[in-house]
């Protein structure tokens, strides 16, 4: 009996914080077809990598939307020439990482001036990919499906969740092939751009002309 | 009690969908104080007391406050980037337009996302970081552009058009806000 007051205390503060917690924001044209898992443990795992890592190289197969279609990407081959930005994002279809991606579009030039390819991976297969790609209206850079074996990169990078999907986590490696910014984001919320460009910013010194200065 | 405890939770679940709906014309928003820090020239354009670092949205001196809400990382918000613009300078050339004042907040967005936004758009009007989805609350959680016009009131910001989406014609739009506004 002396538990009941506690309980009912407890009830009524997760109602209360259920109404109280903050919603993100979803684009109108993804608010009625994306199914809402609701608040998710931020992380669940430990990521494998450290600046100064040689990053474990892969090759897998991926989508470019906006050339084209199919495009198989091996890591190794952006050495001596450009930096590369790992975006895992958890799955296709799902609210957060339908409102990631976009940004990374309309942030081309910024990724551009910073000499910076960016690659999109997640465990979904090749055609939920490109049909996700295709949904946020194209992307310019490559999505890559670690499907099979199921998120083998993710689990060699340390972002493989307990449930096999991926955490919303971003690696940035230079052009000799070594981390330098590696962090698993809250699941539940957007990394910031501002964020990865002051990383990126760390890489290439020179400022990006159009862009406001990286905190 | 666990009885209790369950239909507790339930009855939050089905309320739910009642505290997601849209708001729509005829209810009050709450007049939330805004931190922000706004330049010289967004300030006098709003009317605020030089050096404002907070404000209520009452304050702003206008008739009526047009307010979008948008993320940078909404596709139809950058598509809908240029109509706004174009929205807001035409709000501008116009007698009775200038006593609208339009403001943008961008749901979770930080402040180097929305300058980022307003640089690649050329954006003129203010624009609010709203990282933490504090504002986007008030406003009902809408989605991605989403656009109020605002009436101050004694007892909050009265909504007078609420549309959630693109505006599909620009012309339509405008007059809609003029009318909302009462200013046609």
């Amino acid at each position: 009996m002396r538990k009941r007051p506690l309980f009912l205390a407890v009830a009524l503060l997760a109602v209360a914080f259920a109404a109280a917690a903050p919603v993100p924001a979803r684009a109108v044209d993804l608010k009625e077809m994306i199914l809402d898992p609701g608040p998710l443990k931020p992380v669940d795992s430990v990521l494998k990598v450290r600046p100064g890592d040689t990053a474990p190289d892969f090759t897998l197969p991926g989508v470019i939307t906006n050339q084209g279609g199919r495009r198989s990407v091996r890591l190794s081959d952006y050495r001596g020439k450009k930096n590369v930005m790992l975006s895992f994002v958890p799955a296709a279809f799902t609210p957060v990482c339908s409102d990631q991606w976009p940004g990374y579009n309309l942030a081309k030039d910024l990724f551009e001036e910073y000499d910076t390819e960016v690659l999109g991976i997640s465990v979904d297969n090749l055609p939920s990919l490109y049909a996700w790609a295709v949904e946020m209206r194209g992307l310019w850079f490559p999505v890559l499906s670690d499907f099979w074996p199921h998120g083998a990169v993710a689990q060699a990078y340390g972002v493989l969740r307990t449930n096999g999907t991926t955490e919303r986590a971003i690696v940035i490696i230079d052009k000799k092939g070594v981390v330098r910014f590696a962090e698993i984001f809250n699941i539940n919320i957007r990394p910031d751009l501002g964020v990865i460009m002051a990383e990126l910013h760390k890489l290439e010194p020179e400022p990006p002309s159009g862009a406001p200065r990286p905190r | 009690m666990n009885r209790l405890a369950a239909a507790l939770i339930l009855i939050f679940l089905l309320a739910a969908p009642a505290l997601a709906a849209n708001p729509k014309a005829g209810d009050t928003l709450p007049d939330q104080t805004v931190k922000a820090q706004l330049s010289p020239a967004e300030v006098e354009y709003l009317g605020l007391p030089a050096g404002t670092k907070s404000f209520r949205l009452s304050q702003i001196k206008a008739e009526a406050l047009l307010v979008e809400i948008y993320s940078m990382y909404c596709p139809r918000c950058q598509a809908e980037a240029m109509p706004v613009n174009r929205v807001f300078a035409r709000l501008q050339a116009s007698p009775e337009g200038k006593r609208i004042k339009f403001l943008a907040i961008g749901a979770g967005n930080s402040p180097f996302e929305v300058e980022f936004f307003r640089k690649k758009y050329q954006v003129k009007m203010p624009m609010l970081p709203d990282a933490d989805y504090t504002l986007h609350k008030v406003f009902g959680s809408v989605g991605t552009p989403s656009f109020f016009v605002l009436k101050p009131g004694a007892k909050g910001l009265g909504v007078a058009f609420f549309l959630e989406g693109v505006f599909a014609d620009e012309d339509d739009f405008y007059a809609q806000v003029l009318r909302a506004a009462a200013l046609r």
